[in-house]
């Protein structure tokens, strides 16, 4: 993938909080340090990204953003502004979880951009530049029998040719873990997309006491259509997410009686601090400053008995990241 | 479970169609160096490609925590491959990475 046509293949990443980055390759075998894309007027591109004024009064900053908590007060920076986070204002941050690759999905020879977001959805972003030289042009929905590509949540794309008839289709892993095929059933220089087939149904992912002990496929599916077996037939690779009980040996009855006890003394301590949170995001948001900070600092030692209490539990569950292979039979 | 579907083009030679649904094997995990691949903070994100440039596909996978870059080296064959041990992406002494919120 030679996004800049000089020779050398470059990097590309979504990210979680949405921003592409692209990653030149030069001489040597090595990338330049990565930088955001822009679109053809010089913007940031992250679909769904932005800042909103919520309609509690929270400001919701959707993309990366840094937090500077000084002397002086909580600030947030955020593409060259630097904004306060205030009681009357508070700022939150999240993302849009973009994956992307890059594929000339209209075949004019240079480029294009493929992103799956969070809300489920496939974006063409195409090139209208050349291939030494892109030009990002604005976000459109890729259609499937005429309706945009919806897997639910957390769209994971990827293009190939799956079918091996010569051009590009799309596949798409979902917040659920499974992958669904949308064939192309018209041509490489007019794709036209069919409606899903699943080839992979939804993981699982369980936390707390109810974590498997064994080995479970998890969801958010990252996937890469690869012949890995060499045989001339395109197979399935899906990372996941998944949540498996910790490999421990079982606590002996006196231990187990302990954290019996010990969870039982967190409950309360846990649901004053769940009071204290929803009293301070709201809806309805407490709004008296004197108020908010006696909230906060309740909240703060609230937060440090409840880390007392829970250093002395084993985990419930711990996260994993597997890489399972799909062999076409 | 999938059923199975099979899909017949008209004006295509059949035989270079492959049949799709029920064709996928059971799924297993990859491992590398005799442990399978396993991500911080989940969210593996796996790239089949030829890092190494010695003409046999290697395994890149992408990760939550840190928004860092594995790379998995193919010391074996493209019919046959045996990952070596992950290795980060490096930029000079730090790890290449993304932002990761």
């Amino acid at each position: 993938m030679d996004i800049d046509g000089d020779g050398y293949t470059d990097l590309l990443s979504g990210s979680w909080p949405g921003e592409l980055f692209l990653f030149r390759g030069t001489a040597d075998h090595s990338f330049a340090v990565p930088e955001m894309l822009k679109d053809g007027n010089g913007e940031i591109i992250n679909i769904g990204g932005g800042i909103t004024e919520e309609s509690d009064g929270r400001m919701l900053i959707r993309g990366n953003a840094e937090f500077e908590r000084t002397g002086e007060g909580t600030f947030v920076k955020y593409r060259g502004k630097r904004l306060e986070s205030t009681a009357e204002r508070p700022i939150s941050t999240t993302g849009t979880a973009s994956v992307v690759s890059a594929a000339d999905w209209d075949a004019d020879g240079d480029l294009d951009l493929i992103v799956g977001n969070i809300n489920g959805t496939v974006y063409l972003i195409p090139n209208e530049g050349t291939p030494k030289a892109y030009v990002f042009g604005k976000e459109q929905h890729l259609l499937a029998n005429g309706q945009p590509i919806d897997v639910g949540s957390r769209a994971g794309p990827c293009v190939a040719d799956w079918d091996n008839d010569g051009d590009l289709d799309m596949l798409v892993g979902a917040d659920d873990g499974s992958v669904s095929l949308f064939r192309n059933v018209g041509s490489g220089r007019s794709p036209k997309l069919a409606s899903p087939v699943q080839l992979v149904g939804p993981g699982e992912a369980s936390y707390g006491p109810r974590a498997p002990r064994e080995v479970r496929r998890g969801v958010r599916s990252k996937i890469c259509v690869a012949d890995w077996n060499g045989d001339g037939r395109p197979d399935l690779l899906v990372g996941d997410l998944a949540v498996q009980k910790p490999d421990r040996p079982e606590p002996a009855p006196e231990e187990k009686a302990e954290h019996e006890r010990i969870r039982k003394d967190l409950e309360p301590i846990m649901n004053r601090f769940n009071e204290a949170t929803q009293r301070l995001v709201g809806p309805p948001r407490v709004r008296d400053t004197q108020e908010r900070n006696r909230l906060l600092e309740e909240r703060r030692q609230l937060a440090k008995q409840m880390e007392a209490l829970e250093s002395k539990l084993p985990p419930e569950d711990e996260t994993h990241g597997w890489v399972w292979l799909f062999v076409r039979k | 479970m999938l059923s199975a579907l099979v899909i017949v083009l008209t004006g295509l030679n059949a035989s270079s169609v492959l049949v799709l649904g029920d064709d996928l094997a059971p799924p297993v995990r990859l491992e590398a160096a005799g442990k399978p691949i396993d991500t911080e903070v989940g969210h593996a994100a796996p790239l089949a490609y030829d890092w190494d440039g010695d003409g046999v596909k290697d395994l890149l996978v992408g990760q939550f925590g840190g928004g860092a870059l594995w790379i998995f080296r193919n010391e074996g064959t493209d019919s046959q491959p045996k990952l070596a041990a992950g290795v980060k992406f490096k930029q000079g002494a730090k790890d290449g990475s993304v932002p990761s919120g």
